[in-house]
């Protein structure tokens, strides 16, 4: 309310923000916190048994992996405060505030992460024979920082959707221990580690040659690794379910399929166990018959895990709707205990950077746009990716019925009609501008109110 | 014009400001050293490559420093992970006021920089392969160090931005932003900063001995090309006494504060003469290097002083911002206290309070059913019609919505609590006379 | 060996067996199952509302709300010689006063040129005119206007604004006013004894303005159609049920217009359907509130005997 307000038309804020944090959580699941293990055990294996060519391979997948996470990886980590410090500031400006010291400590972290990584990497070559043993244990020491980083983070992010006793409480302590912490951690541990094998096995194609007894190993070697690592997942998700409060729960079906295609909730949920399952018949394949495939076949695990995480972030941000962080500030950035004081002296009033300090007769449709500005646009647009328009369109679709007084009939109660949108704040002139608002998104006439709309009461 | 006075966030400091402002600095210096070296070290693999069109010992250095530069970036990234952190804490709402009004380009930063950083990559990976297709490899340097040359100054248009409460309405864009006093020197006196750094590294780091002989130059010797790296250093740092003042004198007035005032007079430029007056005799000298110790003595603490004296001029600036956040948030929250104190719920003074049905009818159903008008769905009259003295009917419908209207658009379906549903049936029917 | 170190790449010294290998991986399982385990039978499902406290702007009612219903206070004791001399906190208060209840009448500098007032008859008076004040200019006669308003005119009491909003309305006005005309003791004095103010006054109630319309109308009003009370309670007895949904939708006011649609048609009698065709038809013109709407089958079956028994030989 008293920030300038970042509006981004067609795309969306939500995609902004959701582009970035899926590309970086793909990143450092597959190629850090899961592959690191994996590399570092490949190359003590190789150490071992004497298999140089292991260890050259190892480093080949290592250096993707380096390029890949010191660039993207790294930047779109950073880009999502930059891009949450747009969209949602007073959401991520809490965040800070509550989780400094453990952002502190994930940075301290973070630095010996990236400072191992450059070391081992580029080291890797030089560190043979006698000093081997010293770089593998580098390895398992930049395993671990990498998933200690992903370890503090994840209970923000748990933190966002039930920060438990934090709302009481309010120290570091009640917030990192919330209950969705260690089950998401649980899940995302092994997911990790899934995405890294179906990954190496991948990048393994690009760095064997065809039908070497090396690449058939590295096949069966890596599948067997994703399989290991799929019933974790599953298990870890199962806690990680568990713990989701049920009303968020109820958001599910539009989470997965939009409120087009929320009846196909069922269909869609054994959508996603069958692409689990086909994750596994692949890597099951991959240890049976290696090579009796076209290698394009093994890039389909990959995208399939690739989408199956991607949908995920999707769908736990979603469901946390309408909340950004729960039961404590909507999505808009409107904290819960501020809205009995908004809605007697109007939001318009106590914000900044609107155009319009009160709704008058004459100001009634711009000062509705304000209204949209500050209270909506954080999830929707005017035109684009989930605008107003389309979502209006879908209730209202006969131009008779696009009414200000039926738009606001629907604003009065919208947290009851639609469980994730939070309820309307603002006076009921507030209220009125917005929906005259939003009734010009349509066809502009002037329709007669519905008689009877509001006496419905015992 | 009006500053903008906004509420902060009801949430307290984490840390004693002291101690946030501390580390805030520690790491902006950390942070700002791995910046220069990379600009810097990007600047000069270009220059250097380029002189090495016509002298290949220069090719050789210029790959060198590339190899560098790998290092350096990613340091400079994760070190300015500490300084973001700490800087939206202490100054949350000035600092994202200047994100949100240079939003646009605030948000390139995360595409340029991976494109800066591949660039890099590609450059230093490829140097071999396109040994002889030097145009092609030098727009891959040219490209980074283009980019490398952009990006400081979204930071610095932010980082000044936000110093100004009293010009944010006037600031509609990243353009725009650019246009404050200030923000031009300052980038100057950051360039000039980032080559002497450069320049002091590379002296350092191509003055080693056994690193030169194992470069296995033709023709250039260890201490010509120390001292030219030196030349380097101290022709920039001498630049600096007059991008520094060119600064000092755009700064508003109303910035400065006499610790800013003593801090440049008594410690920065003494000290900064002392370390120009040495880079000199470095340049001169035959075998460069004695003096390094100092020259890095004197440029520490010229750089402490100055990361604290730009605080300063931050402080200055919002302190006096900062008091009347803080009076208006505090009468803010009382009056948020105040209002919830007064809540008094459905029914208001005197109301009778509704059936459970009604409540529940109005919370669930009321923004899409009216009694005798089409709203998104349709009028009770008509719908409760079909279940007349059935409520069980409605309830079945509201789990599982067939679609028996298409000029309607499909209801969701409707979870609730089996007694819920009654209580809504029973109301709907009572009141469209249907019992 | 020296040191023991090896020579060559590897290092033989140990090998997990396969035997090894499939229980660290089992072993692995398990964990990762006794964990979850742990933290699923360590948990309970939180199954409250997504939102606790739904508030819509109906339903918050301030106690010192303008129009909200309520008892009026008991006024402290006023001086009045002090409350006639001006403070700028009044001065202040009454320019936004004035803004929020007068300047749509009267024009935002009282020149009589409001926009809701172009319509009146008399039209609104220019505050900044000396002549022709129907009361006074003086601050104990604003005072007054304010009180009890003009009757014959538009202009209506604001007694429902307290004692302090009208002396800081009043100074506002007064300083309007062109060569100020100012009170003597004796005018304040006669102000004091007119209101009471000396003594401390009660405020009076404030009712919601439809409230107080309704009111009016039916004290003002002689109920064409109404029945004297002991027919009122023989009806109530004999038809208990219908003499209360009767009052739930027809407004004493309401009555004659009532009265009139029921004698006009009378294919209502004897048949509860037709009397809700007719009644729900033109809601809420005919006269029938529009909680008629809401009523049941046995409510209108109820509501035609008693309008028969009513309406008997008319």
């Amino acid at each position: 309310m008293d920030l300038p307000i970042f509006f981004a038309d067609y795309f969306g804020t939500r995609t902004l923000v959701g582009i970035i944090a899926i590309i970086h959580v793909w990143i450092n699941h597959a190629f850090a916190v899961g592959m690191i293990p994996l590399v570092v055990g490949v190359e003590w294996w190789a150490h071992r048994t004497g298999r140089q060519e292991w260890d050259a391979l190892a480093h080949k997948i290592l250096g993707v992996c380096f390029i890949v996470t010191t660039t993207v990886g790294a930047l779109t980590g950073v880009g999502i405060w930059l891009s949450t410090a747009l969209v949602n500031p007073y959401a991520i400006g809490s965040l800070l505030r509550v989780f400094y010291w453990a952002w502190f400590s994930e940075w301290v972290v973070f630095v010996a992460e990236v400072s191992l990584i450059l070391v081992y990497y580029l080291t890797w070559k030089r560190m043979t024979g006698l000093r081997k043993s010293r770089h593998i244990r580098i390895g398992v020491i930049l395993g671990l920082m990498s998933w200690l980083t992903m370890a503090i983070i994840v209970a923000i992010l748990g933190f966002m959707m039930n920060p438990g006793s934090w709302l009481e409480q309010r120290d570091l302590l009640a917030g990192f221990t919330n209950p969705i912490y260690l089950p998401q951690l649980l899940f995302r541990t092994a997911a990790a580690l899934t995405m890294a094998g179906s990954l190496a096995l991948a990048l393994s194609l690009a760095f064997t040659d065809r039908d070497s007894p090396l690449r058939t190993q590295a096949i069966k070697l890596f599948s067997g690794w994703s399989l290991f690592w799929l019933a974790p997942t599953l298990i870890g998700g199962l806690a990680y379910h568990h713990v989701i409060p049920q009303a968020m729960l109820n958001n599910m079906p539009v989470a997965f399929g939009t409120q087009a295609w929320q009846d196909l909730y069922g269909q869609l949920v054994h959508f996603t166990f069958l692409a689990v399952v086909a994750v596994a018949l692949c890597s099951l394949w991959g240890l049976w018959q290696p090579l009796r495939t076209n290698p394009l076949v093994w890039i389909v695990p990959v995208l399939l895990l690739t989408g199956l995480i991607g949908y995920f972030e999707r769908t736990r941000e979603f469901i946390r709707k309408p909340y950004a962080i729960g039961y404590y500030m909507y999505a808009n950035g409107i904290r819960v205990d501020e809205v009995p004081y908004l809605v007697k002296t109007g939001v318009l009033a106590n914000c900044s950077w609107t155009t319009h300090r009160r709704v008058t007769e004459q100001n009634k449709e711009a000062a509705g746009r304000d209204l949209f500005m500050v209270l909506c646009s954080r999830c929707h647009t005017l035109n684009g990716i989930n605008s107003v328009g389309e979502n209006l369109a879908k209730m209202y679709p006969d131009q008779s019925t696009w009414s200000p007084a039926a738009i606001e009939s629907f604003l009065k109660n919208i947290h009851g009609a639609r469980p994730f949108m939070p309820p309307f704040i603002g006076t009921t002139d507030e209220r009125g501008a917005l929906a005259a608002y939003l009734a010009t998104l349509g066809n502009r006439r002037d329709i007669p109110p519905p008689v009877a709309v509001a006496a419905f009461n015992e | 014009m009006e500053p903008v006075i906004p509420k902060d966030l009801p949430l307290g400091l984490p840390a004693p400001f002291w101690l946030l402002e501390f580390l805030l600095l520690l790491s902006f210096a950390l942070h700002i050293l791995f910046v220069n070296l990379m600009l810097g070290g990007s600047l000069m693999v270009l220059i250097t490559e380029i002189r090495g069109l016509r002298m290949p010992d220069w090719d050789r250095i210029s790959y060198e420093i590339a190899k560098t530069i790998t290092v350096n970036k990613s340091l400079a990234v994760v070190l300015g992970v500490a300084p973001l952190l700490s800087i939206s804490v202490l100054y949350t709402m000035q600092f994202y006021t200047a994100n949100a009004l240079t939003g646009h380009v605030w948000m390139l930063i995360v595409p340029l920089l991976i494109a800066a950083f591949l660039l890099s990559y590609a450059h230093k990976y490829s140097w071999d392969r396109l040994a002889h297709s030097k145009g092609v490899h030098l727009t891959f340097a040219g490209g980074a160090t283009a980019l490398f040359l952009f990006l400081p100054l979204i930071f610095l248009s932010n980082v000044n931005l936000m110093l100004y409460p009293e010009h944010w309405r006037s600031i509609g864009s990243f353009w725009d932003a650019l246009t404050l006093a200030n923000v031009l020197p300052r980038y100057l006196h950051f360039l000039a900063a980032s080559v002497a750094l450069t320049g002091l590294f590379l002296a350092v780091y191509f003055g080693r001995e056994r690193f030169f002989v194992s470069l296995e130059l033709q023709s250039l010797r260890r201490e010509q090309l120390v001292r030219s790296f030196y030349g380097i250093a101290f022709g920039s740092t001498l630049a600096q006494f007059v991008l520094g003042p060119l600064l000092f004198l755009t700064l508003p007035a109303h910035t400065i504060s006499t610790t800013l005032v003593v801090i440049l007079t008594v410690a920065v430029l003494p000290l900064g003469g002392l370390a120009v007056w040495w880079l000199w005799r470095e340049v001169q000298a035959t075998s460069p290097g004695r003096r390094l110790i100092s020259i890095v003595a004197a440029l520490t603490a010229v750089i402490s002083f100055m990361v604290y004296a730009r605080h300063d001029v931050r402080e200055t600036a919002l302190a006096p911002h900062r008091d009347l956040m803080k009076a208006r948030t505090a009468e803010y929250l009382a009056d948020v206290r105040a209002a919830q104190d007064y809540l008094v719920m459905p029914g208001g003074l005197g109301g009778k309070p509704l059936s459970v049905g009604a409540q529940l009818f109005q919370r669930k159903c009321a923004s899409c059913h009216a009694l005798d008008t089409r709203l998104v769905g349709p009028p009770l009259v008509e719908a409760a019609r079909n279940y007349a003295g059935n409520p069980e009917g409605i309830i079945l419908w509201a789990l599982k919505p067939g679609r028996n209207r298409t000029d309607y658009p499909p209801m969701p379906a409707q979870e609730m609590a089996r007694d819920d549903l009654l209580q809504i049936a029973s109301h709907i029917l009572k009141t469209t006379g249907n019992l | 060996m020296a040191n023991d170190l090896p020579t060559e790449p590897h290092d033989p010294r140990w090998l997990p067996s396969r035997a090894t290998a499939i229980l660290i991986g089992i072993g692995i399982q398990l964990l990762f199952v006794a964990i979850a385990v742990t933290l699923i039978v360590g948990s309970a499902r939180d199954t409250g509302p997504l939102v606790h406290a739904l508030l819509i702007p109906e339903d918050l009612v301030y106690p010192d709300t303008d129009l909200a219903p309520r008892a009026g206070k008991q006024q402290p004791p006023i001086d009045v010689r002090k409350m006639a001399v001006p403070t700028d906190g009044q001065l202040e208060k009454g320019n936004l006063l004035f803004a929020e209840h007068c300047a749509s009448c009267h024009g935002p500098s009282g020149a009589g040129d409001g926009p809701a007032g172009i319509a009146l008859q008399p039209p609104p008076r220019n505050l900044t005119s000396l002549s022709a004040w129907k009361q006074g200019a003086r601050f104990s006669d604003l005072y007054r206007t304010l009180t009890l308003g003009l009757p014959g005119t538009q202009m209506p009491p604001f007694d429902y604004l307290g004692d302090a909003d009208r002396f800081a309305l009043a100074h506002h006005v007064a300083g309007l006013v062109p060569e100020r005309p100012a009170d003597t003791g004796a005018s304040l004095d006669s102000l004091d004894a007119e209101f009471g103010l000396s003594a401390g006054a009660k405020e009076p109630n404030i009712v919601s303005l439809s409230t107080a319309m309704d009111r009016l109308v039916a004290e003002k009003t002689p109920a064409a159609g109404a029945l004297s009370s002991e027919r009122e309670a023989e009806l109530s007895s004999l038809e208990p049920q219908g003499t209360a949904v009767f009052s739930q939708v027809v407004h004493p006011h309401q009555l004659e217009r009532v009265s009139r649609l029921l004698l006009a048609d009378a294919s209502w009698r004897k048949d509860s359907d037709r009397l809700r065709a007719i009644a729900v038809d033109n809601l809420p013109d005919n006269g029938f509130a529009t909680r008629a709407a809401m009523l049941s089958r046995a409510d209108w079956s109820a509501l035609n005997r008693y309008l028969t028994l009513r309406f008997e030989g008319e």
